[in-house]
């Protein structure tokens, strides 16, 4: 295995090649350059909230209604 | 006396053997005598033989029968593989023929990279996968968010693909409530959110179908903010053979020291 640090245009990257034929690459420093083309995150997922004390307030109704 | 013993060498010319007895790593008879009766030919290295041993004196001992022995290793038997050599680790099975056997590496999970972070990092690149080989990749992750941040994300990426080619339908707890949903917004598989410095964001598994021709469909389970969300998500993407996966945070630092990022490979 062997380790070692590159700087491209992407920044500083610590590089480690491993013995099973994978090479690692981790940007620790990321270039100016890099930071401008950083796009933003896509949103948390979101949607339709089922709140479960109602739900099972409304269950033990139709409950009592049906029995 | 009578002894069973093993034939280790045979002298045709002499007629004399050295003999092995059964059971016995230390008791070895040389140069005795082979009853004449006994066909040279049959006086086979590895055969059996039957020592008689009159007065229990070893220098009167006498070959009187011979038989073949068993297989010495499994290489010597007619139906099962020739040799060990290149199959480390491999296990034994019926052949598709079921006529035989042969040596077959065992399914199994094998581990690609497990990495501690010692610096905060922005990327994180595996290279030399070979996704259609590999079938299948688990990941398990643990981020400790480097950064003080509004809301950042790590998404994974095969071979780099920034495009938004990840629909995903996902459903979560938070709090008392449980949402579902999808979309189509994301530029990658989104597996971290994070928005304060030393946040955990735990992924403890997510699996992903790596072989072309097919969908390539992440499942997976994982926990953000107060949120324990489970998705499945597709990569759009059936033809390129996965041959990386980068783990990209679209905010600087977002993977800080401490984190840990671990991948596995099925194997066969």
């Amino acid at each position: 295995m062997k380790e070692y640090h590159i700087i491209d245009k992407d920044g500083k990257k610590r590089v480690i090649e491993k013995d099973n034929e994978i090479t690692i690459e981790i940007l620790e420093e990321p270039s100016a350059e890099y930071l401008s083309k950083m796009t933003s995150p896509p949103p948390e997922p979101e949607g339709q909230a089922i709140d479960l004390a109602e739900l099972a307030r409304k269950l033990d109704e139709l409950t009592r209604r049906n029995p | 006396m009578i002894e069973v013993g093993i034939l280790k060498n045979f002298n045709s010319d002499t007629y004399r053997a050295g003999v092995q007895l059964a059971g016995s790593l230390t008791t070895y008879f040389d140069n005795i005598n082979v009853a004449k009766n006994i066909p040279a030919a049959a006086m086979v290295i590895g055969n059996y033989v039957i020592l008689a041993i009159p007065g229990a004196n070893p220098k009167d001992a006498c070959v009187i029968a011979t038989w073949p022995g068993g297989a010495g290793s499994f290489l010597d038997l007619s139906d099962t593989p020739s040799i060990y050599s290149g199959h480390a680790f491999k296990v034994p099975r019926v052949n598709a023929a079921e006529t035989a056997l042969e040596f077959t590496t065992p399914s199994r999970w094998q581990l690609v990279d497990d990495h501690i972070f010692t610096a905060n990092a922005t990327t994180y690149t595996i290279n030399g996968l070979n996704g259609d080989a590999d079938i299948q990749y688990l990941i398990s992750l643990f981020n400790v968010c480097g950064v003080a941040t509004g809301g950042a994300a790590v998404l994974l990426r095969p071979n780099n693909d920034n495009g938004f080619n990840y629909p995903r339908q996902y459903i979560y707890a938070q709090g008392t409530s449980v949402v579902a949903g999808s979309d189509t917004i994301c530029d990658g598989f989104s597996v971290v959110y994070a928005s304060a410095l030393g946040q955990l964001a735990l992924c403890p598994l997510m699996t992903l179908h790596a072989v072309s021709g097919r969908q390539r469909v992440m499942f997976g389970f994982r926990h953000s903010i107060a949120r324990w969300l489970s998705f499945i998500a597709e990569w759009a993407n059936t033809t390129d053979n996965i041959t990386s996966l980068v783990f990209y945070a679209n905010v600087a630092n977002v993977i800080g020291a401490g984190s840990r990022y671990t991948l596995w490979k099925r194997v066969a």
